[in-house]
């Protein structure tokens, strides 16, 4: 019977598992090798019809509040997938003959885009865009520019007519530009059509361009916003991701090369590596995913997971042809000595993805499948599949010397280093480490959750989208960026005057919170109609306090789109905002909930949030929630593992503490460039603390090895570091450089993690190669052992 | 150009209805009585944003420039309306449509919901007289002679009439003299000759005038069919009257006889101010009509930004204060008006 708590059962069982694992797999080695080939073969076959995919809605977060609320309502608001499309004279006004011509041509187009609600679509020239007007005969609306008027019968005349009903109609700033130099179109988007198909963003997009070429030249800019035309700029960018993976890859095999002067050994990480990323992608394929643009960086992560243990195996088994090993004992030796950190390491990777489930929106779910079947698959492929192949290769003695004279050159500048063993310099690491620890802290508070920059943040600012964002929201009233508040009300409330009045004063209190740029609610329309009912006289604009004139007005309001329920059981209020910083959303949000708090009305529910801020907010809060539980999950892993394992409190706190110093210097990293935590950067972190115990299990477990043997805690150190120190610098070193060349991305968050994540790599690395000794000297020193260290039985030789 | 009342505005109701076939909806919402909850006064919200308010009229109290608008909001300026601050305690949010000051200390104020205000310390707080919520009949303006004599009037020939500070108030009535019954023009504006002659602009081109205090009153009709909504006695007696889409009628009479005053404006006027040297006229659009010649003859003005201009008031400076749909404007000729 075997008993986990006792160490030497463990051991026992560990020992034999292994051995029986390394007899089985390396008797078997070519039907193994071969198999996989197949199934390699195989899933090559799915991985190639793997195509890019995004989704509206697919980034909604499930189940939260604002969700809630945009789901009920989505078909009486305005959707949060929408197009402006915006035709600018460069030169002129867009009150003449030819604007107004190419006016109505865009428009025409925009109305025959596919997956367009045409009856919606809204510009000039559509005859949904109406102007109330007292006459002689009475009230009137009639269409900005009547239906008779055709582009080629447009005259100086009509064309002062229709600038005059569009500053009446209350136009300008919503279709017309302040400056009256463009016009907007504006078009609602359904995500399935009628018969179930779904929109592919990346081919709609493609269409969206076509419409921007054929409309725009010398005279006229055609500048495009919405949700489609966002995520189909980021697909394209992110088709580019290819091109930065080609760059890493080769940099990689550069330095691979470089450090193991080999071709073969160069080829062999990084061919595993590829192999489990066609797995990956076969997977997906078959799971019926596609491949997310916001997700897309994320199997090259696992790649680069992949080629970090890679080296790790052609060092081991370097070390151990130098030894005078024959290829398949080294390599066999090399399996049996780094099944267990590599495993360790790998699940530690692997839990860090599948704690991403915890965030309840798809697309991060699908992002945690992807990649912890990535990380998955690495360990057949880089922990067995590996070393296999590596026994079948001939090296001579003179290639295993020469490599041992490099090795020993490259680490006789580790030496001053593995003095960081000896107990007074330990003591000053810990001491510099403690402060950094404490100011890591200290300046990470108040972290930012979001994003900070104005436009779409996955782009950069200089892209086309965020430049015509910029644009269109100096231009227009009504930016990208509004937030719904519903008013709920019991169902045939139009005759509730009180409901009209309590909104409105909502409304003037909301308007004059920072970064509300302006209102639309249904309140506001009651005054204004209620204005243009009596002449337009300023003090008639009011919301009224007559039941019957009141519920006809709401009767008015409701045939416009996007304000109310037909019977007031629902009225809104769309606020307009500067921008979608995660400080302005929460800062508006909280204005909301003050009011909600202090003002109530019996019947009344005043419910956050719709509009494409209001999901903006749903995503930033789901984040901010999720963070803290996934890091502490994937410490507990940590600690669980390493306490499995090792048995060792000492190796827990030596592991653990390191970690914890290099994550919060990873916050204030991200405190300093502004970047912010987003559903982009929080698996960088995770997985970042997952990558960064690679490192610290690859040392430790020398040390358990050294000291299992006898020797004492700072030779045992000295020893370890001198083995895998270089391998393990030259792995962060060769990971970050091949993430940093993200920074060059047209993708701002691609950009962000690259750099990020580069960030990361080197930190953990210098955490793990002195923090960690010199916790494991002091911990040694202050616990002294009463019995010797038992490292599982495998490693002892 | 035909008006619709509030009051039309029911048959408009049932015009739309009919019109559009929502007929159902109308229907049940004119019969079901379904629980309501009723609006409530609630005090002025104090915010630094309190001069972005809509401002809808003005006057001064001694050396003070005071304004009202919507959201119950009162600004004073002790500097000639060079600065504003929001007044201390106003008791209402509802929209407040006009202030008359007979003293540096006493002022009313009124507006929708029925509302009239009394202020005793020059408009820092204020206390309400009067609010009717069973009736939308809002007061569009007040005229004190002194501390007990005032009218306020509104909608449908709504005249209000106090002998006491206001502590109780009168309703007058005054006959349509065409269809003999009682008339239901909307009352505009109440402008006072220094005699003490009482004038209301008022709808489908009539003027009212009484010369008891607003006991009594009789109509002048002009020669205009639509809405007068301001009006002038000027230093010469001379009676300046404007309306919609820029009409604008004088007479040297009384009112016995108009004649129009032909200007390029053609935005509706909203407030009209004499000073030492000019007539000045605001409207809806960001319009400004000058006369220096008495009111004869007016060069009309733009604002580039169109903003609707509410009220007029002149400082003890002798500038002219203007204020908008979205609050103070400020004094003088800005940068942002080109002429037309």
């Amino acid at each position: 019977m075997i008993n986990i708590l006792k160490v030497n059962d463990v051991d026992k069982l560990l020992t034999r598992m292994l051995a029986g694992l390394e007899n089985f797999c390396f008797r078997f080695r070519t039907p193994f090798l071969l198999w996989l080939a197949i199934f390699t073969a195989g899933m090559g076959y799915f991985a190639l019809q793997l195509r890019m995919e995004a989704g509206f809605e697919k980034q909604l977060p499930i189940g939260h509040e604002y969700v809630k609320t945009f789901n009920e309502y989505r078909g009486d608001l305005l959707g949060a997938n929408r197009l402006n499309i915006v035709v600018k004279a460069r030169n002129e006004s867009i009150w003449t003959q030819a604007s107004l011509t190419r006016l109505y041509e865009v428009t025409q187009a925009v109305i025959y885009l596919p997956s367009v609600d045409r009856l919606g679509v809204q510009s000039l020239w559509t005859p949904n865009s109406l102007v109330n007007e007292i006459t002689e005969e009475g009230f009137r609306a009639d269409p900005i520019i009547p239906g008779t008027v055709t582009p080629d019968s447009l005259t100086a005349e009509k064309i002062a007519e229709i600038q005059r009903s569009t500053s009446l109609g209350g136009f300008v700033g919503t279709l017309v530009s302040r400056d009256q130099t463009s016009a907007m179109i504006v078009a609602e988007l359904g995500e399935v059509d009628k018969d179930g198909n779904k929109i592919d963003y990346v081919e709609y997009n493609k269409s969206l361009n076509e419409l921007r070429k054929r409309f725009e030249d010398e005279n006229y800019e055609i500048q495009i916003i919405g949700f489609a035309k966002q995520i189909g700029d980021i697909a394209d960018g992110a088709s580019s991701v290819l091109e930065f993976c080609g760059a890493a890859l080769v940099l990689t095999a550069m330095a691979v090369y470089w450090y193991c002067r080999s071709i073969r050994f160069t080829l062999l990480p990084i061919i595993c590596s590829f192999t489990s990323l066609v797995w990956q992608f076969g997977a997906l394929r078959l799971l019926g995913f596609g491949l997310d643009p916001l997700g897309v960086l994320v199997p090259f992560l696992v790649f680069a997971i992949g080629v970090s243990h890679g080296v790790q195996q052609i060092n081991f088994i370097v070390h151990e042809l130098a030894h005078g090993k024959s290829a398949e004992d080294a390599a066999r030796t090399s399996f049996r000595g780094l099944l267990i950190p590599g495993v360790l390491a790998l699940v530690t990777a692997f839990v860090s993805f599948v704690t991403l489930v915890i965030i309840p929106i798809p697309m991060v779910r699908e992002l945690a499948i992807t990649a912890s079947l990535g990380v998955f698959f690495k360990i057949t492929t880089n922990l067995a599949m590996l070393p296999i192949a590596a026994s079948y290769f001939t090296l001579d003695r003179k290639y295993a010397e020469e490599a041992m004279d490099r090795r020993e050159s490259r680490a006789r500048w580790l030496r001053p280093l593995a003095r960081v063993a000896e107990p007074g310099r330990a003591l000053v690491v810990i001491g510099i480490a403690a402060c950094v620890f404490g100011a890591a802290v200290w300046q990470s508070r108040d972290r930012v959750i979001g994003t900070l920059q104005p436009g779409a943040p996955e782009l950069r600012q200089e892209a086309r989208f965020n430049r015509d964002a910029v644009a269109i929201a100096q231009n227009y009233d009504t930016g990208l960026d509004w937030l719904t508040v519903v008013f709920e009300a019991s169902p045939e409330s139009c005759n509730n005057v009180a409901i009209g009045d309590f909104q409105d004063k909502f409304v003037w209190d909301m308007q004059n919170t920072p970064g509300v740029l302006s209102v639309a609610s249904y309140a506001g329309q009651l005054r204004t109609y209620n204005e243009g009912y009596n002449e337009g006289h300023p003090k008639m604009a009011v919301v009224p306090l007559d039941e019957a004139n009141y519920a006809s007005l709401s009767t008015e309001i409701g045939r416009m789109r996007g304000y109310m329920r037909k019977d007031c059981s629902m009225t809104a209020v769309h606020l307009f905002l500067s921008d979608h910083k995660a400080t302005t959303i929460g800062g508006v949000i909280d204005k909301v909930k003050t009011f909600r708090n202090d003002h109530q009305l019996e019947g009344v529910t005043i419910r956050l949030a719709a509009g494409n801020s209001g999901v903006l907010a749903a995503v930033n809060d789901e984040v901010e929630h999720a963070e803290t539980p996934m890091m502490v999950y994937v410490f507990a892993t940590i600690i669980a593992l390493v306490a499995l394992v090792y048995r060792d409190f000492r190796a827990v706190v030596a592991c653990c503490l390191p970690l914890l110093i290099g994550t919060f210097i990873g916050y204030w990293f991200m405190k300093e460039l502004q970047i912010g935590l987003t559903v982009a950067t929080l698996p960088v972190m995770v997985l970042a603390v997952g990558i960064g115990v690679d490192y610290a299990f690859y040392i430790y477990n020398r040390l358990q090895l050294h000291l299992a043997n006898g020797l004492n805690i700072v030779r045992a150190l000295e020893h370890s570091i001198l083995e895998v120190g270089t391998a393990t610098i030259f792995t962060a070193i060769t990971l970050a450089v091949g993430v940093a060349t993200w920074a060059f991305s047209e993708l701002k968050f691609q950009a962000d993690m690259g750099m990020l994540l580069a960030f990361m790599f080197i930190v953990n690395m210098i955490m793990a190669m002195t923090v960690l000794p010199a916790c494991a000297v002091w911990l040694e020193k202050i616990f002294p052992r009463r019995s010797p260290v038992r490292a599982p039985g495998i490693l002892a030789h | 150009m035909k008006y619709f009342a509030a009051m039309s505005v029911k048959r408009l109701g049932a015009t739309i209805c009919l019109a559009t076939g929502i007929c159902a909806l109308y229907a049940v919402q004119a019969s079901a009585a379904v629980e309501q909850s009723e609006v409530r006064i609630s005090p002025a919200v104090i915010s630094q944003f309190a001069t972005r308010a809509a401002i809808l009229g003005a006057a001064t109290a001694g050396q003070r420039v005071v304004a009202v608008g919507s959201y119950g909001t009162v600004l004073l300026s002790d500097d000639g309306g060079q600065s504003f601050r929001q007044a201390r305690s106003v008791p209402v949010s509802s929209t407040l449509t006009s202030v008359s000051f007979v003293d540096e200390k006493h002022g009313w104020a009124v507006g929708h919901w029925g509302m009239i205000l009394a202020t005793e310390d020059g408009g820092d707080t204020w206390a309400v007289q009067r609010t009717d919520l069973k009736e939308d009949r809002p007061l569009f303006s007040v005229h004190f002679f002194d501390q007990n004599e005032g009218v306020a009037v509104g909608l449908w020939s709504l005249i209000l009439r106090t002998g006491d500070g206001g502590k109780t108030w009168d309703r007058i009535s005054v006959q349509d003299p065409d269809t003999g019954g009682e008339s239901d023009r909307n009352l505009f504006k109440l402008f006072a000759a220094p005699s003490g002659t009482l004038f209301v602009s008022a709808e489908r081109g009539s003027v009212l005038r009484s010369d008891d205090r607003g006991r009594t009153w009789s109509r002048l009709d002009t020669p205009y069919k639509g809405s007068l909504w301001s009006g002038l006695v000027m230093k010469d007696g001379t009676l300046l009257v404007g309306g919609l889409r820029g009409s604008l009628y004088r007479s040297r009479n009384g009112g016995s006889s108009w004649d129009q005053v032909r200007n390029d404006a053609h935005n509706s006027i909203t407030d009209m101010v004499e000073t030492s040297d000019r007539v000045v006229a605001v409207g809806l659009n960001g319009v400004r009509l000058e006369s220096r010649d008495g009111g004869m003859t007016f060069v009309a003005s733009q604002r580039d930004d169109r903003l609707s201009l509410t009220a007029a008031v002149i400082a003890p400076s002798g500038d002219v204060v203007t204020f908008s749909k979205t609050g103070i404007v400020g004094t003088g000729t800005s940068s942002a008006v080109s002429s037309k």
